[in-house]
Order: C-alpha cells, then sequence, then structure tokens
C-alpha cells in the first residue's frame, strides 16, 4: 500500500480541523445575534480565520490558505463595521468551514469548490462607505496613541460615538504576575456598563514588578459607574473631550491574536490527551517495570524452597494482572472524547439543509459533554448525518403544512446523548409527521420484501426491520439530499459495525425518534466464544446476561416455539445450529446462552463454550452489507477469524419470524 | 521437524511448488505501472490469467491487488452462493466469491469455510480485487501467469455469458477468456 503523497501532517491536520471547529461554533453564535453582533465574538471569529491562514500558508497548504484568507477578509470587513452580518454571508462563512474541515484531512479534495468559494467570498459588496467625516478625528487623542490603535479598536471608538456615549481614559497599574486576570475581570464587570476597547501598556510604573495601562472605555455610564467597576484599585479616569475640528489619518495595526476562547475539541486523526492522564500511564509503566525486576529477582532467589517460590511468582504475576488491566483502562480513558465537535457539525448541517429543503428547523443538543471513544465518534458521523438528513427530508413538513396542522411552523430536531452505564444513548427526535407504516407497508410489498399477507399481518414494530433493511426507502422523490442510494440499512449496518443497536419510535402526525445505543468504548468489546456445529462464534458479554448448562429440555408455545423457564421466567429459546442452518453435530455438550436488549429475552443453544476474549470488532463492510443476525468480525489469535453475533436481530427474527433478506454476493 | 523419512520429492516440495514459481511475485506487484512497461507505440494490455476446472481465464492485471494462497474462510452463516466467506485481510473483512456460477461453470470451489471442509487444494488462489465496493476475493484453482497482449488480438466471443466478456484470447492450448472482475461479483 502507497501512503497518500499528498496527506498533510497530522498536526497540521488536527489543529485546523479544531480551529474550523471552533470558527464554525462561533459563527453559529453570531447567526444568533446578527442584528448587534458581540464584538467580541466577531474578534475571535475573525483570529480563528487568520490563525487558519496563517496555518495553512505554513504548512504549504496553499488552497485552504487562500480560502481562509477570503473569509478573513470578509469577517474583517463585517468586524470593522463595513459589512453588515446577513444569513447569505454566514452561509458562506459556514460553507468555508465545511470546507476547511475537508481540505484539512485532504488537500486535493473540493480544490474546485475551494476556489469558487474563495471568489465568492472576496465579490461580498462593500457596506456603505464611510461618512465623509471621520467622527474619530475629532477626538482628542495625542498623535502617540492614534498611531497604536488598530483599526478594530478604532471601529469601536467610533460605534461608541455614533452612539452618543463618551470615551474615558483610565490609568490603572496591574501587578505583573496578574494583570491578564484583572484585566479579564474588569472586562467582564464592565459588561452592562461600558465596552474595554483599548489597553496600551504604558511605559510608566518606577517599579517593575507593576504594569501600567491606559485603558480606553466607550460607555454612556457617568464616571461614579465607571469607578465602581474598578473596584478598589486606584484609577486615573477621565472622558476624552471632542473637538471640532479634524486630524489626518493614522495608519491602522494589523490584529493581534490573544484570547481564543474556545476549549479543546476534534476529530481528526490524531488525538489529544489530558497530559495527567499520560502522566498516570507513565506511573503504570513505572509500576510494570517494578514488577519486571521483582520477577528478576526471583530467578536468582536460590534460598527458596519451590513451593516458596512458586507462591512468590504467582504473587507477582497477579501484581501484573492488576496493573496491566489498570493500564487498559487508563487508556480506554484516554481515547475518550466529546460528543460536542460531532453534534456542532449537526448543527452547520441542519441549517445548510433546512435551508436547501426549503424548510424551517432548529437542532437542539442535549449531552454534548458525553465522552465516547474517539473511534466511535468517528464511524457515528455518518449514520448521524443520514438520520438527520432523513428527519428533514422526510420527517419536518414544510412550514404551511405544519401550520395547517397546528404545529410551530419551525421544525424543532433534539439530538440527546446519555450515559447509560457502560453504554451511550443518542437519541435523535424529530417533531415531524411520523413514519407512515402504510406506506411501508406498500414499499415493502412493492420492492418483494414482504407479501401482502405479511404485510397485513405485521405489526408497527415489526415493520421496523423492513425499515432498516437494504434497498428500501420511501423517499418518493429523489432530491439532492437524499435519495443517493443510501438507505436506514448502511446506517443500521454502521451501528452494528459499532456493536450498537438502532430502533425508531414513532408517534403518527407527531414526529419520531431513532435511538442509538452504544458501548461507551470500542477498543475492546468483551465477548464469550460459543462453538456451534464446530464454527466459534462471539456473543457481545454486555448481553449475555446468563451462561447455563442445559439439559436440552424445552417447553414449546402454541406457536411451535421452544420455551424454557430461567430463574423463574418464561423465555424463548433457540438452537444456532437450526438458526444459522448449519449441520448438526453429535459433540459437546448443550449449554444456553441467555442474551437480552431491553426486556426481551432469548436463550441461545450452543453446543460449546470458549471463554471469554477482548475482541477488536470490524465491520463486515460494504459489499456484504447487512447480514442478518451477524453485526461483524473480531480476530481471534493467528489467522482466525470469528463472527460476533448481532444479539438485537438474532431477538428480532425469533420474535418475529425469519429473516427477509439474506446475504448472497 | 517431523520424524518421518521424506522422499527427496516430498522434501523439495516443502520448499518448492510449481504454480509458485509460475505465479512468482505477484504478490509483491500491487500497482503494476503498466505505463512504464510498456513498449513505445504499442498499446498492450496485462492480462493475469488462471484457471476454473479446465478453462482459462484472464482479468486485467491492474484491477488485481494481491494474489493470496487459499486459505480456510470463515463461512457466513446463511450466506448463499456465490459467496464462500470472509478473510481477515490485514484488518479488512474481504468476501470471497466462487466466479465459477457466474461464469456458467459446474460448481466449482470445494468447500472451504466451515470446519468440516478440507484444506485447500495447493494449486488454488485467492485474487484480491479493487472495487467500487471494496476489495473482494476470487477463488480460483489456479494463476497461470502475467500475459502481455495486443487489444487486436482479443476476438469477440461466440457463445455462453457474453454479458462481462472482455474478448477470447486464442492460445497455444486453446482459449483464454478475458472478463470483467466486477461483472464477475456482481
Amino acid at each position: 500500500m502507497s501512503p497518500h503523497r499528498d496527506r498533510p501532517p497530522t498536526e497540521f491536520s488536527s489543529e485546523a480541523v479544531e480551529t474550523a471547529e471552533a470558527l464554525g461554533r462561533n459563527l453559529l453564535l453570531l447567526e444568533k445575534t446578527a442584528a448587534d453582533p458581540d464584538p467580541e465574538v466577531l474578534n475571535s471569529v475573525f483570529r480563528q480565520a487568520h490563525s487558519l491562514k496563517g496555518l495553512a500558508a505554513t504548512f504549504g497548504q496553499t488552497r485552504m490558505a487562500e480560502l481562509a484568507h477570503a473569509a478573513e477578509d470578509l469577517l474583517d470587513r463585517i468586524r470593522l463595521g463595513k459589512a453588515r452580518v446577513t444569513p447569505g454571508r454566514l452561509d458562506l462563512l459556514l460553507e468555508a468551514v465545511e470546507l476547511f474541515q475537508r481540505l484539512a484531512e485532504e488537500p486535493s479534495a473540493a480544490v474546485d469548490e475551494a476556489r469558487s468559494l474563495a471568489a465568492r467570498l472576496s465579490s461580498v459588496e462593500e457596506g456603505p462607505e464611510r461618512m465623509g467625516e471621520d467622527p474619530l478625528d475629532r477626538l482628542e487623542l495625542t498623535p502617540e496613541m492614534r498611531r497604536v490603535l488598530t483599526e478594530f479598536e478604532e471601529h469601536r471608538l467610533r460605534e461608541t460615538l455614533r452612539r452618543g456615549e463618551l470615551v474615558w481614559a483610565a490609568r490603572v497599574e496591574y501587578p505583573l504576575e496578574t494583570f491578564d486576570r484583572e484585566l479579564e475581570q474588569l472586562k467582564a464587570r464592565l459588561r452592562g456598563v461600558g465596552e474595554l476597547v483599548s489597553t496600551l501598556p504604558g511605559a510608566a510604573a518606577d517599579r517593575l514588578d507593576v504594569l501600567s495601562f491606559l485603558l480606553l472605555l466607550g460607555s454612556g455610564a457617568g464616571e461614579p459607574a465607571l469607578r465602581a467597576v474598578f473596584g478598589g484599585v486606584s484609577v486615573e479616569l477621565r472622558p476624552v473631550p471632542v473637538r471640532k475640528e479634524r486630524r489626518p489619518d493614522p495608519e491602522g495595526e494589523g490584529p493581534r491574536s490573544a484570547l481564543d476562547g474556545t476549549g479543546p475539541a476534534g476529530a481528526a486523526r490524531t488525538l489529544r490527551v489530558d497530559i495527567a492522564r499520560l502522566d498516570a500511564l507513565m506511573d503504570d509503566v513505572g509500576e510494570l517495570r517494578l514488577i519486571g525486576e521483582a520477577i528478576r529477582g526471583l530467578s536468582d532467589a536460590r534460598e527458596l524452597s519451590p513451593r516458596a517460590w512458586t507462591v512468590e511468582l504467582l504473587r507477582e504475576q497477579r501484581r501484573l494482572v492488576r496493573r496491566l488491566d489498570i493500564l487498559q483502562d487508563r487508556l480506554l480513558q484516554a481515547r475518550m472524547v466529546p460528543l460536542r465537535p460531532l453534534f456542532d457539525r449537526m448543527q452547520r448541517l441542519v441549517r445548510r439543509m433546512a435551508r436547501e429543503a426549503g424548510k424551517e428547523v432548529v437542532l437542539e443538543t442535549s449531552g454534548a459533554e458525553v465522552q465516547i471513544d474517539k473511534r466511535l465518534v468517528e464511524e457515528l458521523s455518518d449514520p448521524l448525518v443520514h438520520l438527520v438528513r432523513n428527519a428533514i427530508d422526510h420527517g419536518i413538513e414544510p412550514a404551511g403544512l405544519r401550520e395547517g396542522r397546528g404545529k410551530p411552523r419551525t421544525g424543532r430536531i433534539l439530538l440527546s446523548a446519555e450515559q447509560l452505564g457502560a453504554r451511550v444513548v443518542l437519541a435523535l427526535t424529530d417533531d415531524g409527521g411520523g413514519v407512515d407504516w402504510a406506506r411501508v407497508r406498500e414499499v415493502a410489498i412493492q420492492r418483494g420484501l414482504l407479501d401482502e399477507e405479511r404485510a397485513r399481518a405485521t405489526g408497527e414494530r415489526e415493520l421496523q426491520a423492513v425499515l432498516f433493511s437494504p434497498g428500501f426507502s420511501t423517499a418518493s422523490s429523489v432530491s439532492a439530499m437524499s435519495g443517493r442510494g443510501v438507505g436506514l440499512d448502511v446506517v443500521k449496518t454502521n451501528i452494528a459495525g459499532l456493536s450498537g443497536v438502532i430502533d425508531v419510535e414513532s408517534r403518527a402526525g407527531d414526529g419520531a425518534t431513532f435511538r442509538i445505543t452504544l458501548p461507551v468504548t470500542l477498543a475492546t468489546v468483551r465477548g464469550l466464544l460459543v462453538g456451534v456445529s464446530g464454527r466459534v462464534y462471539a456473543v457481545p458479554l454486555s448481553s449475555v446476561l446468563d451462561v447455563l448448562a442445559h439439559d436440552g429440555q424445552s417447553g414449546t408455545t402454541a406457536d411451535g416455539r421452544g420455551m424454557v423457564r430461567v430463574r423463574g421466567r418464561s423465555i424463548p429459546v433457540v438452537s444456532l445450529a437450526e438458526t444459522f442452518g448449519l449441520p448438526r453435530r453429535a459433540e459437546g455438550g448443550v449449554y444456553l446462552v441467555v442474551v437480552g436488549v431491553a426486556e426481551r429475552r432469548l436463550g441461545l443453544i450452543v453446543d460449546a463454550l470458549h471463554g471469554q476474549r477482548d475482541l477488536v470488532t470490524q465491520a463486515l463492510g460494504p459489499r456484504l452489507g447487512l447480514v442478518p443476525g451477524i453485526s461483524g468480525a473480531a480476530e481471534v489469535g493467528h489467522h482466525h477469524t470469528v463472527l460476533v453475533l448481532d444479539v438485537g436481530v438474532l431477538l428480532d427474527e425469533v420474535l418475529r419470524g425469519p429473516p427477509l433478506l439474506v446475504a448472497q454476493g | 521437524m517431523s520424524q518421518e523419512p521424506l522422499s527427496l520429492e516430498a522434501l523439495l516440495a516443502r520448499f518448492r511448488y510449481r504454480a509458485d514459481e509460475e505465479a512468482g511475485g505477484l504478490g509483491e506487484l500491487p500497482a503494476p505501472s503498466v505505463e512504464a512497461d510498456r513498449p513505445e507505440g504499442v498499446d498492450e494490455l496485462q492480462l493475469l490469467t488462471f484457471g476454473l476446472g479446465a478453462v482459462e481465464y484472464g482479468v486485467a492485471l491492474g484491477t488485481v491487488t494481491e494474489i493470496l494462497r487459499a486459505r480456510k474462510l470463515t463461512e457466513i452463516p446463511r450466506a448463499r452462493p456465490p459467496l464462500l466467506g470472509v478473510l481477515n485481510l490485514r484488518g479488512t473483512i474481504t468476501p470471497v466469491y466462487d466466479p465459477s456460477l457466474r461464469l456458467g461453470l459446474p460448481k466449482n470451489a470445494p468447500p472451504c469455510a466451515g470446519p468440516d471442509c478440507p484444506p485447500p487444494p495447493r494449486p488454488a488462489r485467492i485474487l484480491v480485487v479493487r472495487t467500487a465496493l471494496g476489495p473482494a476475493g476470487l477463488w480460483v484453482d489456479r494463476v497461470r501467469g502475467v500475459q502481455r497482449v495486443r487489444p487486436g488480438a482479443l476476438e469477440r466471443p461466440r457463445s455462453g455469458p457474453t454479458g462481462g466478456v472482455v474478448g477470447i484470447l486464442p492460445t497455444l492450448e486453446g482459449t483464454c477468456t478475458v472478463v470483467d472482475p466486477e461483472w464477475l461479483l456482481r
């Protein structure tokens, strides 16, 4: 396999993706306050575009640098009050965010798109020219001060004057160690009173451990209110007088980069790990070394009796295993990342897709702080995109229709995550029309997935299986967004590949909820290896409730299904060999593996137990697609691949009837 | 290794195998550069030729990414022919198919998945081909080698399945049917 020639270094990719994500988040924040944008948000958006440009240029990613430059340019104009925030412009900027992320991972992707978007960004026309006279020129500022003001600061001062407020100059001194915190706090206390426009460090104090600042504040409040903001600190405060005549324009200065107040995020191939977690890992390694030493020492311990020696060796072995368990736990912890970047991406997606579909939709999220394995986040993206698309295309009704049905015009999608023990439940709820089960039946008959008689007999829960089967799509219109030949079956396959389960709950006329249940961590899934007719399958231990020796006796229910009583409860049983159509072999014992998902239980009859293993599961891949009863494969030992059972599907199958489709070439 | 005395023949067979030599080095040719090898001015086609039963077939060499010695596959429950099973190719689950069915031949590949199957015959190979849906394996009885032909040398098929047949190449022993691997897998 040849490596990608064009792939930029990973540190570039991850940082670019993170910056782009933060940029996207702030743009959405900006959208909410489009009429009177918060200068701080505007600034950090601008800085993020700026640092993206710098980053791209450093790594020779010219396409991204050009695009970032165009975005930065537009943002600069917005920031300086030369252009306004409009939905159209935000669209362009958000589009750029998407492209940044794609370019960060694959620089040769979307070349034309990047070029055309950069052109569109640059062609956003200038807002109305500034008035002939610059109000700033009448402000009594020394030429030295004017020279050090940035263009942005000048803009904010102009805004202050335009609002009819006063510009105040304040001279304060802060200790060298704490000045940045003091300034931040000052800024916070100023909220609602005024605005901190500029902080010019002055060369004043005769003391080395103190910095003197000349602050420029814009405020409509009086002097007492401003003094109060400074708290106990002694401050020289005076309003800057406004003159009659003008002064010549000084030169503006490029922006400085300082605060980019966005938390860590990231969805690229690299992972940022808290240094404390790495330290803990190092400690574990140190501990392991000690055990290694102890074992080496044992090899020299000739004075020990063989018995004592064995005891010692076993003790060290236990210490080793215990420490390895801790190490594994810590490594799994280190792989955990919050869902927030993924949720943010959905946020942008909803915005764009709703616009494209001509619908009004808002996405609300909860539980973005829930952490799951990094790889799960990556693999969850496609299925979620699909479900969101589905909700907007087929779920949420057009605004007119919604009003007719007595719903608010704007459709609402709720994306939530919640951790329940070792599982995470992600739910996507829309308040649209819900799943049209009659139509599902109709299509299922058309596509030959069900015959008419069976279709009539099946209830809603049974029809779910149809909804998630390959080749099924109720999309009557093929839009740019859906109808790409992928259906819910792909979603289901992807989720199953992550050892997850998906189901849907629909409230006719009231919306639908797609619920994805996933293990918190993917790195390894603990599986019980069972033998059936000489084959070996893995059952995810998370769904194994009980393992019993089975006497081969079972009762039957009215419909001919085997039943057995386990711990006072009647549960259906099925022979895995029979279900999979495997030849019977007269070997091994008979065991009953009781599996369960939610409230449903099933006993699987197997003929051997091969113990538990940590499994790294792999999806079966797009060519095989959905294989009923199998969620993926895992390698156990050299060249030996076992299939992992999809307990959810097996339950469906036994409790609802034979599978609708069978794997084929 | 083994205590039993072995004949020289058997000993040699452990080290050398004729079909291996015929297919020599192909495993290490993941991406043959047709461009570089092409004699000037002549449009050449490089074919990988293989046998199914008594019949010879060929596919464009560029579509084959790897040739594996046939091995036991993991059986997919309730799979229908032509799917034989899957193998784990350096972390990618790769389905393996029996091309005979598609080519209208009697069922060719011996059972090669599940606990009851014998070890695969030594000449058998799995051709890993690149497809739009990821890698897929084709189970063949033996690999012949690489043949360079001029496209003009291919004749139109006269009978039999024609859908995916690119052309017929007359050979010393008879003919070699050149097929499109994507079609074999359809």
